[in-house]
């Protein structure tokens, strides 16, 4: 007897073990399908993924939804892909749970990746556009502003400025036409992304990230020679 | 008559639109000035209090450019938040 429930206390432990090893492992690496995959295992998988990707699109249409810096245009395409790809991951999960057959379930599964790149391509497009807007719309016409102003005191009071503060001027403008091309257009050419082009180039999105870098580390530049200016002539 | 009331309108005119005081000055229609690179209208951009060459830079033209730059700042700090959740949603596997 003794022997018996000793025999089961192991057996429960080593279950337990076994559970709590493969959970993490499962929830924190890419789903464990491969060819020789089970029907249910990838069914299970599917159901994950299609999941996460449905939670991670809400929680994004949330953001953008607030999100001023977007154009209307830009924000109609952006919600009009999220909402798609929101009903495609639904249904992808009910046609794979449907699936009767290994070979049809790994096909459905592996086009939740490739057929949508939710977030290789959907959701990092949407913020680069809003990023991009804002820039175009908000941060670039503001330091253009500040710089005019800059500009008219140099031509108001030209004792007050030293060289330095005029090279500090025309290293804002330079800054301030720097991030104008590197961000006019950004938006739409990050719209412009589809999974077939990532799927073909994965540098598709991220040469427009560089782009966007370059712009905002631009304007920060062109603001913080604005600050020092306005430090300097008061 | 007629020759003074004439005169007396024309004179009167003559001193409104000295004055600043013209229908032109009071409809708000901003000074011609350059236009703007960024496609700001160029109006809001240039429209600093002139003061006398060499005297110092009025608060009102300090504080307009403050903030300028305080909203630009803003923006900036807004973008890097898109950045992040850009850069977020790439560091998810994706297949």
């Amino acid at each position: 007897m003794k022997r018996i429930a000793t025999m089961a206390a192991v057996g429960t432990a080593v279950c337990a073990l076994s559970l709590a090893t493969s959970l993490p492992a499962f929830a924190a690496g890419p789903p464990p399908v491969d060819g020789h995959s089970s029907l249910a295992q990838i069914q299970a998988a599917a159901s994950t993924a299609t999941s996460d990707r449905i939670t991670s699109l809400k929680t994004a249409i949330g953001k953008l939804d607030a999100n001023t810096s977007l154009t209307s245009a830009d924000r109609a395409k952006v919600l009009a892909t999220f909402n798609a790809d929101v009903t495609a991951m639904g249904s992808l999960e009910s046609k794979i749970a449907g699936d009767t057959t290994v070979a049809t379930a790994l096909s459905d599964y592996h086009d939740i990746f490739t057929g949508y790149r939710v977030y290789a391509v959907a959701l990092p497009q949407a913020f680069e556009a809003a990023a991009g807007d804002r820039l175009t719309a908000t941060a670039i016409p503001k330091l253009q502003s500040a710089h005019d102003k800059l500009a008219a005191d140099l031509a108001a009071h030209p004792t007050k400025w030293t060289d330095a503060m005029k090279a500090q001027l025309n290293d804002m403008a330079s800054k301030i036409s720097d991030a104008s091309s590197h961000a006019n257009g950004l938006a739409g050419h990050a719209l412009a992304v589809t999974p077939a082009q990532y799927n073909a180039n994965k540098t598709v999105i991220t040469a427009i990230r560089a782009d966007l870098k370059t712009a905002v580390g631009d304007t920060k530049a062109a603001a913080a020679d604005g600050h020092a200016l306005v430090t300097a002539l008061k | 008559m007629n020759r003074h009331l004439v005169g007396a309108a024309v004179l009167l005119a003559v001193a409104l639109a000295l004055t600043g005081c013209s229908p032109a000055a009071t409809s708000g229609t901003a000074p011609a000035t350059p236009p703007s690179v960024s496609g700001t209208p160029a109006g809001a951009a240039t429209t600093a209090p002139a003061t006398a060459a060499g005297s110092a830079t009025d608060t009102g033209t300090l504080d307009g450019i403050s903030q300028d730059l305080n909203s630009a700042d803003s923006a900036n700090a807004q973008t890097d938040a898109d950045q992040h959740s850009a850069d977020q949603a790439t560091a998810t596997s994706d297949g």
